[in-house]
């Protein structure tokens, strides 16, 4: 599955090969949801606390309020592997969306002002309405990370070829950098604020609660769908506009139905857990090595492999610095950095 | 002079106190130096005291003469220098738990009672972050940063400026008599000192005396800064040390939950899948609202703390009173005595 998929994927057109490489795939799929299994189950057993297999199952099947072991796993745990995979699936699915409508292998939720848009109105529900839980800045998150969204792409749409890769691009970073040095404005005056936000901004699953999954997990559905729909019209888009058009699609409406699934998913994701870096960005990469450029198999193999490495670096993050713990936007930074460069080298991934 | 609560003078305090003894002896000729838990005795308050070498673990600060222009650095030495009835010249400004300017309540007191002037303020108390065109402005003769945490770089940056007294051991970890003890050697005002300390301990264990119930009751104090952990504070660090000399005992699951004693610090992460191992009659802790600790009392695994649940949970609300009973000094102490001890009586007295 080498040199195949680069013709069939672009237009989907059907090869003899197709049937086996089909079942093939959908083998992976299966695979990958064993793995997102495996690694949910590691996040319900490990923890600071060594609790013994069969505790976690009792809890888990006969839950016990009044044990303190059962609390841990039901009130801690579970939720915690629940926002893991919420945000995991939609990052992993926006970041495909998004290097797929931008036509940048280096785009994910940093890239198109998102992150610093969801950042800018925590910060300010911090410190001037005075919110100082997680499940509060969820709202705020989201709006910020719409209302970037919406300004950087009215801001590439200007001219005549309207909002092109390069100028989304542009875009994002100037609004990005806007945006982030009105947020260290506010830090640096701020001393409250600057600590509930540092614990906001590295990113991470820990004290989220069940609230925040339901929260966000509506718009986690709506994006997923919608994504998981875009599949076919984001090959014609990788192919460049002219000959999309030329195949009769909608480039506009595939523009603008990706734009709102990347902000209802990136905006659940980063209120969730805040900016977590680096899973957006090598995931999608990761699953484009794996299965081709057929984006209509890139995107559930992302969604499903995102959480596998959310969830698994949070894993890592509770084990490592034991008595403490690593914030996850932390390890995945750390885990996500030499994965990234080691598929650049592969060379072949980053044509998209 | 006996001292009716045992102090905690570790190695290196000793040493720094010899050394400043054999000077300050050496300085009027002749006198033992076997004790050297009562330094400089005999040669307080006056100019013969000096010059005066003070020990810390970043270097030793050389005091010519009798210092006229004191700046304070890092938490309380600005409490120990003026309740001694010196006036420092600068000294850190503290958004938390201070007023507007960021002059802490009992130290805005206790200037209004000398008639002094506010001292300038300097920026970074909160931060730490050390301001040395502040201080080079403050023409001082010494700077007092015995509770700080100051780097060997800054120690030998602000050596410069003026002879430095740093922490004796470690950062962030100094009794207040001991603090006492070091700007007391520092300002020639030793015996002033030792009077205060032993004032100071008459007045706490008059207002222990008041509330018999926390006689013996064991102790865990502790703050909920970071997300999912309590940060437990360990047996060197001076809040822990007011609430043992007030009679309570300090609870063996601080030792015994410590995964790294040697760390070095005054305080260790403690996850909440861990709390449930706490033993202690009272759980000690700060909050800056009172909206802090209803959000702390809601998570489910910390309202199933025995400790929580049966009202054995001493909230200490409000940043004045928080810096008072973290930062115990002979200003703090009689400020917030009276509010503090019955709040433990409180909690104590819920323990059957």
């Amino acid at each position: 599955m080498s040199t195949t998929h680069s013709t069939d994927a672009g237009t989907g057109r059907a090869t003899s090969r197709r049937p086996a490489r089909a079942r093939r795939l959908v083998v992976g799929l299966v695979l990958l949801v064993a793995a997102l299994g495996a690694v949910c189950a590691l996040s319900l057993a490990v923890g600071a606390n060594a609790l013994p297999l069969s505790t976690v199952m009792d809890a888990l099947t006969s839950y016990d309020p009044t044990n303190p072991d059962h609390l841990v796993v039901i009130e801690k745990r579970v939720p915690r592997t629940l926002v893991g995979l919420v945000a995991g699936v939609a990052l992993g699915a926006a970041g495909t969306l998004m290097q797929g409508l931008t036509r940048n292998p280096l785009a994910d939720p940093g890239l198109l002002g998102i992150s610093a848009g969801a950042s800018l109105f925590v910060v300010g529900a911090i410190s001037l309405l005075g919110v100082s839980q997680v499940g509060g800045y969820v709202w705020f998150a989201f709006v910020g990370a719409a209302v970037a969204a919406a300004v950087v792409y009215g801001v590439a749409s200007v001219g005549r070829e309207g909002a092109t890769p390069v100028k989304l691009a542009l875009a994002g970073a100037a609004v990005t950098a806007a945006l982030t040095s009105v947020v260290t404005a506010v830090l640096l005056v701020d001393r409250a604020a600057l600590d509930l936000m540092r614990f906001w901004q590295v990113g991470s699953l820990a004290a989220r609660g069940s609230t925040v999954v339901w929260q966000v997990l509506p718009f986690v559905v709506v994006g997923l769908v919608l994504a998981l729909a875009l599949g076919r019209s984001l090959n014609g888009l990788a192919l460049g506009d002219d000959v999309a058009r030329g195949l009769g699609q909608d480039v506009t409406r595939t523009r603008v139905v990706a734009g709102v699934a990347i902000v209802l998913l990136c905006g659940a994701a980063t209120a969730a857990v805040g900016p977590v870096a680096f899973v957006g960005l090598v995931v999608p990469h990761l699953a484009r090595y794996v299965v081709g450029l057929d984006y209509r198999w890139v995107l559930p193999y992302a969604a499903l492999a995102a959480p596998v490495l959310l969830v698994g670096c949070d894993v890592i993050g509770r084990v490592v610095a034991r008595p403490g713990e690593l914030q996850v936007g932390v390890v995945t930074a750390v885990v996500g950095a030499p994965l990234f460069i080691a598929l650049v080298r592969r060379g072949r991934t980053v044509s998209l | 002079m006996s001292r009716t609560i045992t102090r905690r003078l570790r190695p290196a305090a000793l040493v720094a106190a010899t050394v400043a003894t054999a000077f300050a002896l050496g300085a009027c000729s002749g006198g033992s130096t076997d004790d050297a838990s009562t330094p400089a005795d005999g040669a307080a308050a006056s100019d013969e005291a000096f010059p005066v070498t003070i020990e810390s673990a970043l270097g030793e600060a050389v005091i010519e003469s009798k210092p006229e222009r004191v700046v304070t650095w890092g938490w309380s030495a600005q409490d120990a220098v003026l309740a001694l009835g010196v006036v420092p010249v600068a000294m850190p400004a503290y958004k938390y738990g201070g007023n507007a300017d960021g002059v802490l309540p009992w130290v805005a007191e206790t200037l209004d009672e000398m008639g002094a002037e506010t001292p300038t303020l300097l920026s970074g108390g909160d931060t730490s972050e050390v301001p040395f065109e502040e201080v080079v402005a403050a023409k001082p003769d010494v700077i007092l940063a015995p509770y700080s945490g100051i780097t060997q770089e800054e120690f030998d940056k602000l050596s410069k400026i003026a002879p430095v007294v740093a922490y004796p051991d470690e950062p962030w970890a100094l009794s207040w008599q001991d603090q006492l003890d070091i700007i007391g050697d520092a300002l020639g005002l030793s015996e002033e000192a030792d009077a205060l300390i032993e004032e100071t301990d008459a007045g706490i264990a008059e207002q222990a005396a008041k509330f018999p119930v926390i006689e013996g009751k064991s102790f865990l104090y502790a703050a909920a800064n970071t997300a999912d952990a309590l940060n437990v504070y360990r047996a060197e660090d001076p809040r822990v040390q007011v609430v043992e000399d007030l009679g309570m005992t300090l609870s063996p699951s601080v030792e015994d939950l410590d995964a790294d004693p040697e760390a070095g610090t005054f305080w260790y992460p403690l996850s909440y899948e861990n709390v449930s191992k706490i033993d202690a009659d009272v759980l000690v802790m700060y909050f800056a609202t009172q909206a802090d600790v209803d959000t702390f009392v809601a998570d489910p695994v910390i309202a199933a703390m025995p400790t929580v649940a049966e009202g054995r949970f001493a909230p200490i609300v409000g940043e004045s009173f928080v810096m008072a009973s973290s930062a115990p000094t002979a200003l703090s102490i009689p400020w917030m005595l009276d509010q503090y001890v019955p709040q433990l009586a409180a909690a104590a007295e819920k323990v059957s």
